[in-house]
């Protein structure tokens, strides 16, 4: 633990030292990425887009900012935006960026033009279903537990076959269920905002067209925010991430360096 | 007894499967409203879980804390944490538990704001000091397969960053190339052969075959 001290202490400090003195690095954003971004630019405006928010605050670092780029680039273009989650744990956070982002469009409004509806328990298969069928029948009452019958939104998109977008924000399995129940039932297209850790699952089903685009990571934030042309959190922390990603190497190169000296100091002592 | 705690729970299960898989292959409307009727019924049910689980977790640490068990202690903090949190979203800022949207200012608010939120991204930060203290520890270029392993991690790793893109072009490329052909491809195995084991394990569900679900005793 004693030698394991000192290297913490210089993670910390080059993270520090990123996020305190930044540095622009070219973004050459990922065709996955910008799939998703042509898609929500190229529907017509006033369509429907579904963001699943089913994470919690563990994985805030990635996932919101991929949050906040969606759905300014969404309430930009006219849409109509309704989040849900399954995460119990991240319903309030998922609600504080609806209404951050909500804040920042003052024409927009709740009920109307986006809403966000928050947890509902049951299990996927039947919530996924039921959302498939009637959204308000499912959630009778929103996050501010105001009655979903009436509001405006529903009016326009009344069930899953009325979204023409569903983005799953996920930091964990949740991708899977929503393919499942929503994307292949109900003939929704779709895309995954992810942690990069949950990352290499989804190129199986952006592989199978399951899902046409993936956000994944706080480098597809960024890329998000470079096609936006609206730098933000995402492109913020490159700089510290290219620089961590750069030390983990040299520690392995360093640490592979001594296993293979003290491999032959034993053979030569043979 | 028996019939209760086996015979009509396997019932069921063979009822609800067998309907549950054919009204997704009816078009008919009474399929419709009858799948919308049972999605409620199981958001209800889901509903009772949440008791069933603090009921479960409240009776779990009591025992520990009775038989004095190793780390009983930490118990205390469980039922001290548990009991502010849950009189704080009850009481609800003054609004009480009745209106689902947390009160603005509550004290709720602020806990999940000021200690979940925080801690939570800690606890998932800290991730990045396993990995820093892996990579001097761990990855070894033991044999062919390892160091093939710590190539193709060190280039995914260069490629995801701008930083590689600066080094050469060719990192982001190969980069992507490992996560599409390769990673693709065992993570397709993977998710196949999973998939399968669960349409197995439904079927023994739905035909009485597997019972373990029914908890302990006959």
């Amino acid at each position: 633990m004693g030698k394991l001290r000192w290297l913490f202490v210089v993670v910390v400090g080059v993270i520090v030292f990123a996020l305190l003195v930044p540095m622009r690095q070219p973004i050459t954003p990922e065709d996955a990425v910008r799939k998703v971004y042509e898609t929500i630019e190229n529907l017509p405006e006033g369509s429907g887009i579904m963001l699943a928010m089913d994470f919690d605050p563990q994985a805030k670092a990635e996932l919101e900012p991929i949050s906040l780029a969606l759905l300014r680039h969404s309430l930009g273009r006219g849409h109509k935006v309704i989040g849900m989650t399954f995460w119990y744990t991240g319903n309030a956070f998922a609600n504080d960026l609806f209404r951050k982002v909500g804040a920042e469009f003052p024409e927009k409004q709740w009920g109307r033009d986006y809403v966000y509806l928050g947890y509902q328990p049951g299990g996927m298969a039947q919530v996924i279903t039921g959302l498939g069928e009637n959204i308000p029948a499912t959630f009778p009452q929103d996050y501010r537990n105001v009655s979903t019958a009436a509001m405006p939104i529903f009016q326009e998109v009344r069930s899953l076959k009325d979204v023409d977008y569903l983005i799953d924000l996920a930091a964990g399995q949740t991708p899977g269920g929503w393919i499942l129940y929503a994307g292949d039932k109900y003939d929704v297209t779709m895309a995954v905002g992810c942690t990069a850790v949950s990352g290499p699952d989804m190129y199986v089903r952006l592989d199978a067209e399951q899902i046409n685009g993936l956000v994944a990571g706080l480098r597809g934030a960024a890329d998000y925010e470079a096609l936006m042309q609206r730098p933000a959190m995402g492109t913020s922390g490159m700089f510290a991430q290219s620089l961590i990603h750069a030390m983990i190497i040299l520690f392995v190169i360093v640490g592979n360096a001594f296993y293979f000296l003290s491999k032959w100091r034993k053979h030569q002592k043979r | 007894m028996r019939t209760i705690r086996l015979t009509i729970p396997l019932l069921l299960a063979f009822v609800f499967g067998v309907f549950g898989i054919a009204i997704q292959y009816t078009a008919h409307p009474g399929a419709s409203d009858a799948k919308e009727l049972i999605s409620q019924w199981s958001i209800i049910i889901g509903g009772m879980a949440w008791v069933l689980g603090a009921y479960s977790l409240i009776g779990l640490h009591l025992g520990k804390m009775k038989k004095k068990e190793e780390g009983w202690g930490y118990s205390i903090f469980f039922f001290a944490g548990f009991g502010v949190v849950v009189l704080a979203s009850f009481y609800n800022g003054g609004r009480w538990f009745w209106n689902a949207q947390v009160a603005e200012g509550s004290l709720y608010q602020w806990l999940y704001n000021a200690l979940f939120v925080p801690a939570g991204a800690t606890m998932f930060s800290l991730l990045g000091f396993f990995i820093a203290s892996a990579a001097v520890r761990t990855f070894r270029a033991r044999s062919f397969e390892a160091t093939l392993l710590l190539v193709a991690a060190m280039i995914v790793m260069l490629g995801r960053v701008p930083l590689g893109e600066m080094i050469s072009g060719y990192f982001p490329r190969v980069s992507d190339w490992l996560m599409k052909v390769p990673n693709t491809a065992a993570r397709r195995g993977i998710l196949m052969g999973v998939s399968i084991g669960v349409i197995a394990m439904s079927l023994r569900i739905i035909f009485g075959v597997e019972r373990t679900y029914l908890g302990g005793g006959d």
